[in-house]
């Protein structure tokens, strides 16, 4: 885990309506040691401790010099971000948290879910071809970064529930389909809880591992102050406990995950 | 001319000497492990770690976090692993490493206080912080009770020698009346403030932003009422106190100890900088040479109140 200040050199807008963006930082420090799935936190607002909480984005994906996030505009903090212009500087706490466990030996099958997306984009990049992407959005004008799991050899099919952009649906039914080749061992998947809750119920049927990259509320980000916890099965009286969504999370084994 | 003259940085807490002012409080830094990069416990006057109770707690549902302005809202409900997980695991790390642990205990009853206390007596731990003043349990803290804060301080002092420090709760008509109790009844030290209650909705979903619906507010929105608090504390006991809320940089410290607090704690403005404890032990350091004071307890209590 690294706190420094690193230097941003691009802030694109990806979906007008949606208000996604994409965030670089040149930083080669943030970028040797992230794995796929990890996350950063990010202080806003620059010296204006109004936000005192820092944000936090999982790695969209790395190279050797830079590190890339996306995040779309929720709240008072991320239209700040909106705002941040090339060359400005911001404080960066990372990479943290415990993220995919990527294994090229094994076909993966990512499923995302509209912002939930970036967090299986980072497994992309590390397994290209030997993975492929469904990924489910509300309607065309939000589907975004699909360009982006293509240029890293990862096939992409898309749903949105409108209709407006590839098939009409949920993302579940393309789930299903690709399950019934029988060709993954495992699955990733991001996305709102109701999304992940219904494809995790949908995997009991198959005999793959499946992981879930789990978001709930944060503060500190590194474990300390017990605010992001996840019920997960445990071998204890009463059958689970609370666990860190930022420590030992937020990559869970999802048939531990108690919904 | 040059100066070469160093400041003297400790302090004397409860009758001990702690490397310098700053400590970090309890909930804030778990049991010492989780900065490690940025920080070292022992760096630190001293570290305050997250509340044990006698038997491990599940704490409160989640959401159990929510913004506000220059803040934070939690409803942590004081999960934790038992006294006898940190005796057996952190604690001795944190003792080999020359951490000066200052144990957070919490309980149901009197009884769970007292069981708690027992087994810290017979370790190293160096103080012993009795929190009666958590906002994110069910009842009425003992905390906001004068009587039952000198009864419940009177039962631990008997059972032992460590010093006690009773965490006070601002959610309270006097705070002065809690601090005095908490002294008659034998403790070494007050420390405050612990948080005071709020609470968020969201306008969309009519929900509290918190499962627990209320919660505690901690970082620079409950500074100014941490510092009258501690103000008013100091002029009234005899004994250390040790003060925070919402402190964030070093300037922030050297008000609080104008204010009278012997010590300072972080804790919510670690989630702001992390690195905020180095950051403000070195800019007390730097104001004692600026204003040529030997010795950082010079600070204490120096607020001019003559207009």
């Amino acid at each position: 885990m690294l706190d420094i200040t690193a230097k941003v050199i691009e802030n694109r807008l990806l979906s007008e309506k949606g208000r996604i963006y994409s965030l670089t930082l040149d930083s080669p420090e943030l970028s040797k040691d992230c794995l796929p799935g990890q996350f950063y936190e990010i202080k806003v607002g620059g010296l204006d401790s109004r936000f005192l909480l820092r944000r936090p984005f999982s790695v969209a994906f790395c190279d050797d010099k830079t590190v890339t996030i996306r995040y779309n505009v929720v709240g008072a903090g991320t239209e700040w971000m909106s705002g941040i212009t090339p060359g400005q500087m911001l404080d960066v706490l990372g990479p943290l948290g415990r993220g995919w466990p990527v294994d090229k030996t094994k076909k993966t099958l990512l499923v995302g879910g509209s912002t939930g997306i970036f967090s299986v984009l980072g497994a992309a990049s590390h397994l290209g071809d030997k993975s492929r992407a469904v990924l489910g959005f509300r309607s065309c004008d939000l589907v975004n970064s699909v360009e982006d799991f293509k240029a890293f050899g990862v096939p992409v099919s898309i749903i949105t529930e409108d209709g407006s952009s590839g098939r009409k649906g949920l993302v579940t039914e393309l789930v299903k389909e690709e399950l019934d080749k029988n060709e993954y061992d495992t699955v990733f998947i991001c996305g709102s809880t109701l999304m992940m809750k219904s494809v995790a119920e949908l995997l009991k049927d198959y005999d793959v591992d499946c992981y879930v990259s789990i978001e709930e509320r944060m503060a500190c980000g590194v474990g300390a102050c017990m605010g992001c916890v996840v019920k997960i099965k445990a071998d204890n009286e009463q059958g689970w406990e609370y666990k860190r969504a930022c420590a030992e999370g937020p990559v869970f084994n999802a048939a531990e995950v108690i919904w | 001319m040059e100066n070469t003259k160093k400041v003297d940085m400790t302090v004397d807490i409860a009758g001990i000497r702690l490397k310098n002012p700053v400590m970090t409080s309890s909930g804030t830094c778990g049991y010492g492990r989780d900065y490690l990069d940025i920080w070292s416990p022992a760096e630190l006057g001293a570290i305050m770690v997250k509340a044990v109770s006698i038997e491990p707690r599940n704490g409160n549902p989640p959401p159990r976090i929510a913004e506000i302005p220059s803040g934070v809202l939690n409803s942590i409900g004081l999960q934790n692993p038992g006294v006898r997980h940190f005796i057996e695991t952190d604690l001795p790390w944190l003792k080999s490493i020359g951490a000066t642990v200052i144990v957070n205990v919490v309980g149901y009853t009197a009884d769970d206080y007292a069981a708690c206390v027992e087994l810290l007596d017979e370790t190293d731990a160096d103080m012993i912080e009795l929190n009666i003043s958590c906002p994110n349990v069910a009842g009425k803290p003992i905390g906001a009770d004068a009587k039952a804060t000198e009864t419940l301080t009177n039962q631990i002092r008997n059972i032992t020698k460590k010093p006690i420090i009773i965490k006070l709760s601002p959610n309270v008509t006097s705070i002065t009346e809690i601090a005095l109790a908490a002294e008659a009844g034998g403790a070494d030290a007050v420390s405050l403030i612990n948080c005071p209650m709020g609470m968020r909705i969201n306008i969309n979903t009519r929900k509290p932003m918190l499962a627990n619906i209320t919660g505690g507010m901690s970082g620079p929105a409950v500074f100014p009422l941490a510092l009258r608090m501690v103000w008013q504390t100091a002029n009234a006991v005899n004994i250390s106190v040790i003060g925070g809320g919402g402190i964030v940089k070093w300037e922030d410290a050297v008000e609080m100890m104008m204010a009278g607090a012997d010590a300072v704690f972080i804790g919510a403005g670690l989630f702001y900088d992390p690195a905020s404890p180095l950051k403000v032990i070195e800019g007390l350091e730097k104001y004692c040479c600026d204003n040529n004071l030997s010795n950082v307890n010079m600070i204490t209590d120096s607020l001019i109140t003559d207009r």
